[in-house]
């Protein structure tokens, strides 16, 4: 059996890597356990943390990385380990002159090689806010980052980042020929159009470090996601900053740089011979994320760098699941892209552009049983009021049926994390009752036009929104579970009602761990509501 | 007499009738979620409504409809004590017969009415 490893590099790489846990989520990645490296120059980088902390709640609601498992038909069915890795650019580390310490030796040559790649100003721009596009400094920079962590962690006081990349390099080894390593991450900025020429052979002579009779089997096979510009940042306009700064990222130049990225991937040998599989993933139209106030400094890095999410990122997430689920050979080098309908300007996307259509109606029921999970929370059980929420269907339910009086003893910090994710993937509202809106609002309001379900499902009218019946998430009719009657329309409250009756009257819906192999009071309440809503749905058996 | 006994048959088959459709209606409450759910409120205000129209209707029903067709003024007093104590027991009756009703279907909407 195929075992799964994830890189996920730089900013995009982050967001990706948020797309993908949301997706193991759903449920789409029944049994499986995958080790993901988290892979970023910019430690502080406000998507990286935010998609962090996601997949360590993720990993807290499994019942932690020591004692969760995989479970079945579910969901958060997969089991997720998170492994985070950066270099170390600080201090005496933080530019290049410093770190390759060209001073030292016959500083005259030294300086002189160094001049022949690269401009002064590369050599003597800050690396903790990542490489900004400069990828022939970069791809240099993180290869040996990579070595130089594997070889650090052995010794007395190695960073726990280190320590992590080790351990993610075993496992990769101990996996041996059934290793499927797959790389998320983009083609246009810094981090990520730096590393993903390099990773596989950054890895493989790192587990050479270890030992030189190690190496990772040949037979491992590598994917990739090529994404493309999908994004734009106002210059800035700060005519002192570029003096300070050195180096500024400028999103004028991702054309180019994926024109010469893609080139770069199409002719060269080394990279036919190593990813068998890779992604194209592009957007035709940019968005700006700078567009809100032109005022405000442009960000490029950092813990203020958090911006919206986009449905390419997700579609890099199904890649992730195309190349972890595909079981033919591998032995050519390949390149897919999928394309959908589009109505003057807006994409008119269906279940089967994301995951194919054999696994089309899955992916439906698994994100619509999901989706309709969060707004019952929200919607039906107060969350987005400031109500009960979780605990307050579990109470309900444990009351309901006698089957189920043992959910009442869910561990409170489950009840936290499940409620802090439901609100991450849908919205939560603020203060003054405006909606944010969480990762898959954001996802569809980067598609200009319907996605996927009924576009009130999507609201940011908090009225409409807590009012919304989630009984016709589905836009077909043979998929609502809520009639409306001769006089009066059915509402969410018919919703609730039908939902609450099914839990009561239906003891095949209660999980078994033969079944779904779930034994947590937490993993069980997750199932039994996968369940009722899948029965209640009716787009599989 | 049997003015008597169908002043008291009249009062129970009302109860059970009142009873009835506060069962109706009972249903017909949409659960609620959230840390404050007002459905159960609802149901046991509407248990309680008819538990009082019950006693009204069965009293009024019988003191202006029925009462007044009794020509014979001993038989009419004899009805207007029955009338009276069966509204009485009617009223126990409906109050009597709903609890346990709650408590058979104390988990569904009905229990409700005393949970």
């Amino acid at each position: 059996m195929a075992e799964l490893f994830l890189v996920c590099i730089g900013g995009t790489g982050m967001r990706c890597m948020e797309a993908f846990t949301h997706l193991c989520a759903v449920g789409m990645f029944d049994n499986k356990e995958i080790n993901i490296l988290s892979l970023d120059t910019d430690v502080k980088n406000g998507n990286k943390s935010k998609s962090e902390e996601l997949v360590y709640r993720y990993e807290r609601i499994k019942g932690g990385s020591q004692n969760g498992k995989p479970t079945n038909n579910t969901f958060f069915s997969a089991k997720l380990n998170l492994y985070r890795f950066g270099p170390e650019y600080s201090g005496t580390r933080i530019t290049y002159d410093l770190l390759s310490d060209l001073n030292s030796g016959d500083h005259v040559n030294n300086q002189a090689l160094s001049d022949l790649f690269f401009d002064k100003n590369i050599q003597e721009f800050k690396l903790d806010h990542g490489y900004r596009a400069q990828t022939h400094l970069g791809s240099m920079l993180m290869y040996h980052a990579i070595l130089e962590g594997a070889k650090n962690a052995g010794k007395v006081g190695a960073r726990p980042e280190d320590k992590a990349l080790a351990e993610y390099l075993n496992k990769i080894y101990q996996a041996g020929a059934n290793a499927k390593v797959f790389i998320l991450g983009s083609i246009f900025g810094g981090t990520g159009a730096s590393s993903i020429p390099i990773i596989p052979q950054a890895l493989k002579d790192a587990i050479k470090l270890k030992d030189p009779n190690l190496k990772i089997d040949s037979q491992a096979i590598f994917g990739s996601t090529l994404l493309t510009e999908y994004f734009e940042f106002n210059p800035p306009n700060d005519p002192n900053r570029k003096k300070t700064e050195k180096i500024i990222a400028d999103s004028n130049n991702f054309s180019r740089n994926c024109q010469a990225a893609m080139m770069f991937y199409e002719n060269d040998p080394t990279v036919k011979a190593t990813y068998k599989r890779m992604y194209l993933i592009g957007w035709p139209t940019m968005i700006n994320f700078s567009a809100d106030d032109k005022s405000k400094p442009t960000i490029t890095g950092g813990a203020e760098q958090l911006n919206g999410c986009h449905v390419s990122e997700f579609l890099c997430a199904c890649a992730a699941y195309d190349f972890f689920n595909n079981t033919e050979s591998e032995s050519t080098h390949d390149i897919f892209f999928r394309s959908a309908n589009n109505n003057e300007g807006s994409f008119i996307f269906d279940f089967q552009d994301f995951v194919g259509i054999e696994k089309a109606n899955e992916l439906k029921n698994k994100l619509g049983c999901f989706f309709a999970f969060t707004h019952l929370i929200l919607n039906s059980e107060k969350l987005a009021m400031g109500q009960g929420g979780v605990k307050s269907l579990v109470e309900t339910m444990a009351h309901e049926s006698t089957l189920c009086n043992d959910y009442k003893n869910i561990d409170v910090q489950d009840i936290k994390d499940l409620t802090e994710y439901i609100k991450d993937f849908a919205y939560q509202l603020d203060d003054s009752k405006k909606v944010l809106p969480g990762w898959f609002f954001q996802i569809k309001h980067s598609v200009k036009g319907t996605f996927l379900f009924d576009d009130k499902a999507f609201s940011v009218n908090p009225k409409e929104l807590l009012e919304f019946n989630y009984g016709k998430i589905f836009k077909e009719a043979n998929h609502h579970f809520t009639k409306d009657g001769k006089y009066f329309k059915a509402t969410n409250k018919d919703a609730y009602d039908i939902f609450k009756k099914n839990i009561k009257d239906n003891p095949l819906l209660v999980p078994t761990s033969e079944k779904q192999k779930v034994e947590r009071i937490s993993e069980k309440v997750l199932a039994h509501i996968y369940n009722t809503f899948t029965d209640l749905f009716k787009i599989i058996s | 007499m049997n003015q008597s006994i169908s002043a008291y048959v009249m009062a129970i088959v009302i109860a059970l009738v009142f009873l009835l459709i506060a069962a109706v209606i009972s249903n017909n409450i949409l659960n609620e979620g959230g840390d404050h759910p007002k459905d159960k409120g609802k149901r046991k205000m509407w248990f309680w409504i008819f538990a009082i129209l019950c006693l009204v209707v069965i009293f009024l029903i019988g003191f202006f409809v029925v009462r007044p067709g009794i020509k014979v003024p001993s038989m009419r007093d004899n009805y207007t004590i029955a009338l009276s104590i069966g509204t009485g027991v009617a009223f126990v009756f409906y109050i009597a017969l709903g609890f346990v009703i709650s408590k058979i279907f104390q988990n569904g909407k009905l229990g409700s009415w005393f949970n």
